[in-house]
C-alpha cells in the first residue's frame, strides 16, 4: 500500500513539475511583456498626475497669472523630460525585441527592455513624488 | 479495501487516465516563443503611441 502511495505520489510530483516547466524563452517573453505593462501602468498615472497639476495652474491662473505661466512652464519642462525619457526606452525596448526574435529563445530581451524602462520608470517616480 | 484491490482499480483506471493526461500535456507544453510572438510585443501600447496619444488616452479613461 504503501509503495502504491508513494509512487501514486511520485507521479503527481512529476506531473506537477511537467506541467508548470517554462522554456527559458517563454520566461523571457512573459517578463517583457510584463515590463511593457509596467510601464503603460507607470505613464498612467504620470499622466495623472500632470492632470492634477494643469487643474492646479488653471485654478492659479484666475489668481496669479504670473505664477501659473511660471509653473506651466515648469510643468511643460517636465513633461518633456518623460517624453524623451520614453522615446529612449522605446527605441531600446524596439531594438532589444527585434534582437530577441532573431536569437534562440530571446536571451537577455526582457534584462534589456526592463534596463530601458527602468529609467523612465524612475524618473516619473521621482518626478511625481517631488 | 485490501490492498489487492486497490492495486487493480489502479491498474484499470489509473493507468488509461495517466496515459491520456500525459498526452494531453505533452501537447499543452509550452514551447519557446516563435520569433513572430516576440515581434508581436512591437505592437504594445507602451511602444506604438505618441506622448501626446498615450496622454490623450489616458485623459480618457480617467
Amino acid at each position: 500500500m504503501k509503495t502504491i502511495t508513494s509512487a501514486f505520489l511520485a507521479l503527481a510530483i512529476l506531473f506537477a513539475g511537467c506541467a508548470t516547466k517554462q522554456p527559458p524563452g517563454r520566461v523571457a517573453l512573459n517578463a517583457t511583456e510584463s515590463v511593457m505593462d509596467t510601464v503603460q501602468a507607470s505613464m498612467d498615472a504620470w499622466f495623472a498626475w500632470v492632470a492634477i497639476r494643469e487643474a492646479q495652474i488653471a485654478e492659479l491662473k484666475k489668481t496669479d497669472r504670473g505664477a501659473a505661466l511660471e509653473q506651466s512652464m515648469e510643468l511643460l519642462k517636465l513633461e518633456g523630460r518623460v517624453l524623451n525619457a520614453r522615446s529612449a526606452y522605446q527605441e531600446a525596448a524596439k531594438t532589444a525585441i527585434a534582437a530577441g526574435a532573431a536569437s534562440t529563445g530571446g536571451a537577455g530581451t526582457s534584462e534589456r527592455v526592463a534596463a530601458a524602462a527602468a529609467q523612465l520608470i524612475n524618473l516619473v517616480s521621482t518626478l511625481t513624488q517631488k | 479495501m485490501p490492498a489487492a484491490t486497490i492495486a487493480a482499480l489502479l491498474i484499470q483506471y489509473g493507468i488509461p487516465l495517466t496515459t491520456k493526461l500525459i498526452e494531453k500535456w505533452s501537447k499543452d507544453e509550452p514551447t519557446n516563443p516563435e520569433p513572430k510572438e516576440w515581434l508581436e510585443l512591437l505592437k504594445h501600447p507602451s511602444l506604438t503611441m505618441t506622448y501626446d496619444e498615450a496622454k490623450a488616452a489616458a485623459k480618457a479613461k480617467a
